[in-house]
């Protein structure tokens, strides 16, 4: 499949990077020549100079062969205009990253299909959708979904009060026998390790489990102590993710938030948009202001600033001041794993995000589903098994999987299992597996 | 530099050289000689190093910018060197000697120590004019055309290999690019060889000349080289226009061979080379005709067929042209320089740089008089980047100077003037024979030893454009 992707930011390179890994032919285009050589020399991907929307630049890409543009440049309009041209010139799908979001409300005026675009992408609107969700799990630092919503993937990291702490994964799997998980990685010290049945949690590692959706809450329960309700929040931060996401959460009528915003004009027009929120005007690094605000009491802090680097000093303010649970929003995908060192519990990276999602959105109901998981080295892949495939031939049991890699969902006719060794895999089954990324290709082998 | 991940590639890279001795194996079984023992212990010896490195090295290392120019430079010198061990098994020659041909054939030179060949048995001529077609696309670019565990690092070794100063990756993906790359050449050598075959040469000495023509090489399977053909005009002709064909960028052949007519036309830098080829041949015709050929046809035939294979770096003659004028032997001196175009077999500085270097000089005549002009230098209807041109400029700088110094070291081992240069210029162009005393009827066996390890530099340095070579040498790639 030829790929074109316009804008090579952090978006852009990581979307090439998951599409080059998997033997796609992948072209890029950026006019900043910095960039250009940055993926030429990362990455075994075409590269043009230039501007996504100019047909000349497109014709030299071969869009006439491409199946796929994704533009996600900086500019709203390039990215529009460049799938505009794509679904002239038939291109199959079309995805846009677009800001604005007259085009991802519920009635806009000029409809995607008007554009010819199949999926127009908001980041804030994403990373909004996901901080929602690492909320209302409160103790996850990582959510992800999989075969339609039916499976999520959690991260958890295990407290030296876990009650899993120091325990056999087969162990605990004993404990409650209908729950259906699997613990698919531990990230430990640095190291990613795909586990056996008898390796122990140990305290402060990061662990990510597969489930059913519904069975989640009861995962998480046995996981941590006390499946803790957050009833009340304090937003810092009054951009657009910080104003949706204090939107959605806004629903839920327990819950009390507060949304900090140092600019006046920003604060007057937040509060105006929001009916529940209560709304100060104040810098974040105010340490007074916080805590008479009552960031003592608060059960969750989400640091949604632009600014990377107040985000994580106000988190870890608000950790020191004993706030459970923390949610910092980053800027560079590569300062993810330094969350968890200086103590503090998720992080979201827009960007990434937003890769995912359109990652997500071109795999979905078709052969792979990569996720990559920030910070750490592993990836999730959903692969649906082709007729004929090795890995339907024989039970699990009898088939020579890769040792660093394991099965953790299979969907079946809308169904939900954790399959053992007692299974076999048929043919159009959705099979989640996780894995190192040097291994992905040797499990792609068996579902061919 | 990672040295495991070197090792290890380096490892894989002797085993399928290795196994590249079964083809000569199986002409010595044909034609019944002597030299089949010693390529079957050159083959177990190399591909058991070769094995061994590979097994004992970890493999799972990525491969940066250090470790591209680390492996490339470093097979190179490995291959030629176990690449050396058939003729230093089946004949008295000393390692040096064996060597040097090796490298000479690898970097597509084409520089013998060899007097005469005829007596030499065929699996090793074979052998000789193999290591040129191996070497002429490149060692590595095959590689990863049929070896994708090189995977995304191979970018890198294609980069430190392929010549001129920039990639034209005709497919997203550097393996389809190498694959697409050798199929052109396959496709391009068995026509030649065809055409060789049906106007009188038997397959064994069609196939070898092919591979010297196709590689841009020069080895002779014949005493004379290709003056052993003087009575058949029309080898004459083919090898002309292949050696041409070999000296243009390869992306443009296929682009031609998918309907693009246009291709060849559109590129500036093939429009110069053809250009340059057009002149110095209507030149060399007004400078030979009368004075040393009789007819227009034949000085017209002379005079392309060696400016083609000077130009090219090919290093094939059907003249004695150290018999013309002074004028017409400086001319196709100064075409050694020049060399091929980039992404072709040939070696030199390359078209596209000589011509980018001309075009700036140009914009600073222009900038004498108008001190304010914002003066873009144009390639190809596209402005091309101060940096690329600085990169350009820089490389001829290290040419000339690289030239230079090796010139006056050869002069200190005793050769005379011209002799020490034309060593020089031939080997670091990979063009094969000189003037001097190793002009094209002479051969390099009476240079000294340590003249001989240093013109075996030259060759890698001129086939991997220098500065592939030369970084091995320098601090950055070692510092940790």
């Amino acid at each position: 499949m030829r790929i074109i992707i316009i804008g090579c930011g952090e978006v852009g390179f990581h979307l090439a990077r998951i599409f080059s890994r998997e033997n796609h032919n992948v072209v890029v285009i950026d006019n900043s020549r910095e960039k250009i050589s940055r993926v030429e020399e990362a990455l075994d991907v075409m590269v043009i100079e230039g501007s996504g929307s100019s047909v000349d630049v497109l014709a030299r890409a071969g869009i006439r062969e491409a199946d796929l543009m994704i533009a996600v440049s900086a500019i709203d309009e390039v990215n529009i205009v460049a799938c505009m041209l794509a679904d002239k010139l038939g291109v199959k799908k079309k995805i846009a990253r677009v800001r604005n979001q007259d085009f991802s409300s519920d009635k806009p005026i000029i409809t995607p299909g008007d554009l010819g675009i199949d999926l127009i992408i908001n980041p804030e609107l994403e990373t909004a959708h996901e901080i929602v969700w690492l909320i209302r799990r409160a103790a996850a630092t990582d959510i992800f979904e999989f075969a339609d919503g039916a499976i999520q993937m959690l991260g958890l990291r295990i407290e030296s009060n876990s009650p899993v702490l120091h325990k056999q994964l087969l162990e605990i799997g004993a404990t409650q026998p209908d729950l259906i998980f699997r613990t698919v990685a531990i990230f430990r010290k640095g190291r990613t390790i795909i586990p056996t049945g008898k390796d122990i949690y140990c305290d402060g590692d990061q662990v990510f489990i597969i489930a059913k959706t519904d069975a989640v809450p009861a995962v998480l329960e046995l996981f941590c102590k006390a499946f803790e309700r957050i009833d009340k929040l304090m937003i810092l931060g009054g951009g657009k993710v910080g104003r949706i996401v204090a939107s959605q959460l806004e629903n839920d009528k327990n819950l009390q938030i507060t949304l900090i915003e140092s600019s006046q004009t920003k604060s007057q027009f937040v509060a105006e948009q929001l009916r529940r929120t209560l709304v100060i005007q104040g810098d974040g690094t105010d340490i007074d202001l916080l805590a008479s605000e009552g960031l003592s009491e608060m059960d969750a802090f989400v640091a949604l600033t632009d600014d990377e680097e107040l985000n994580i000093i106000s988190s870890l303010l608000a950790k020191h001041l004993g706030v459970k649970r923390t949610i910092t929003m980053v800027a560079q995908a590569s300062y993810i794993p330094l969350i968890s060192s200086i103590g503090l519990d998720a992080a979201v990276d827009k960007r990434l995000i937003t890769a995912n999602a359109i990652a997500r959105f071109i795999h979905r109901g078709d052969v792979v589903s990569v996720v990559s998981l920030p910070g750490i080295d592993a990836e999730a892949i959903e692969l649906i098994p082709r007729e004929g495939s090795k890995i339907t031939k024989n039970k699990l049991n009898n088939i020579s999987f890769p040792k660093d890699a394991i099965i953790g969902a299979i969907t079946r006719d809308g169904e939900v299992f954790v399959p053992v060794g007692g299974h076999q895999v048929k043919a159009g089954d959705k099979v989640v597996v996780f894995t190192l990324p040097k291994f992905v290709a040797k499990v792609e082998k068996l579902f061919e | 530099m990672d040295i495991k991940a070197v090792l290890h590639t380096i490892g894989a890279l002797l085993v399928f050289i290795g196994c590249s001795f079964i083809l000569p194996i199986i002409v010595s079984i044909v034609y019944h000689e002597s030299d089949l023992l010693p390529f079957v212990w050159s083959l177990a010896v190399t591909v058991s190093v070769g094995f061994l490195l590979w097994k004992l090295t970890p493999s799972n290392h990525d491969i940066k910018i250090r470790e591209g120019f680390g492996i490339v430079t470093f097979s190179w010198v490995a291959l030629s060197a176990f690449g050396a061990l058939p003729f230093f098994f089946c004949l008295d020659i000393s390692f040096t000697d064996a060597f040097f041909e090796t490298m000479s054939g690898f970097t597509t030179t084409g520089a013998t120590i060899f007097p005469e060949v005829e007596s030499l048995p065929h699996g090793l001529l074979f052998w000789r004019s193999l290591t040129h077609w191996l070497g002429g696309m490149g060692i590595i670019v095959l590689s990863l055309a049929i070896m994708p565990m090189l995977g995304v690092g191979g970018m890198q070794l294609f980069k430190a290999e392929a010549p001129g100063p920039s990639v034209d990756k005709i497919k997203p993906r550097v393996q389809d690019t190498a694959k697409i790359l050798w199929v052109v050449y396959l496709m391009l050598t068995v026509i030649e060889a065809i055409l060789l075959r049906v106007v009188g040469m038997n397959w064994f000495d069609a196939i070898c000349h092919t591979f010297g023509t196709m590689a841009t090489g020069g080895f002779s399977t014949k005493n004379a080289g290709l003056m052993h053909y003087y009575d058949n005009v029309l080898v004459e002709y083919i090898i002309a226009v292949f050696m041409i064909l070999a000296g243009i960028n390869f992306a443009l052949h296929y682009r031609f061979s998918r309907g693009r007519f246009s291709a060849y036309h559109q590129n500036s830098e093939c429009r110069t080379y053809l250009g340059i080829i057009t002149f110095t041949t209507v030149f060399l015709l007004f400078m030979t005709f009368g004075a040393n050929f009789l007819t227009v046809e034949e000085s017209f035939r002379k005079a392309i067929f060696q400016v083609a294979s000077l130009l090219t770096t090919t290093g094939f003659h059907t003249a004695d042209y150290e018999q013309w004028s002074v004028a017409s032997q400086l001319l196709l001196t100064l075409l050694m320089f020049i060399g091929g175009c980039a992404g072709s077999t040939g070696g030199g500085i390359k078209v596209v740089r000589v011509d980018l270097t001309f075009r700036y000089l140009q914009t600073q005549f222009k900038r004498l008089v108008h001190p304010h002009a914002v003066t873009p230098v144009r390639f190809n209807n596209r402005p091309v980047s101060n940096d690329a041109i600085r990169d350009i400029l820089g490389f001829v700088l290290v040419y000339v100077i690289l030239f230079g110094v090796s010139s006056f070291l050869m002069s200190l081992l005793g050769l005379d003037l011209v002799t020490a240069v034309s060593t020089v210029i031939s080997t670091l162009g990979n063009i094969g024979p000189g003037i001097g005393s190793v002009g094209p009827t002479e051969n390099f066996a009476h240079i000294p030893v340590i003249g001989k390890w240093l013109l075996s530099f030259l060759m890698l340095a001129g086939r991997l454009e220098i500065f592939t070579v030369l970084i091995v040498f320098s601090k950055y790639m070692w510092r940790r």
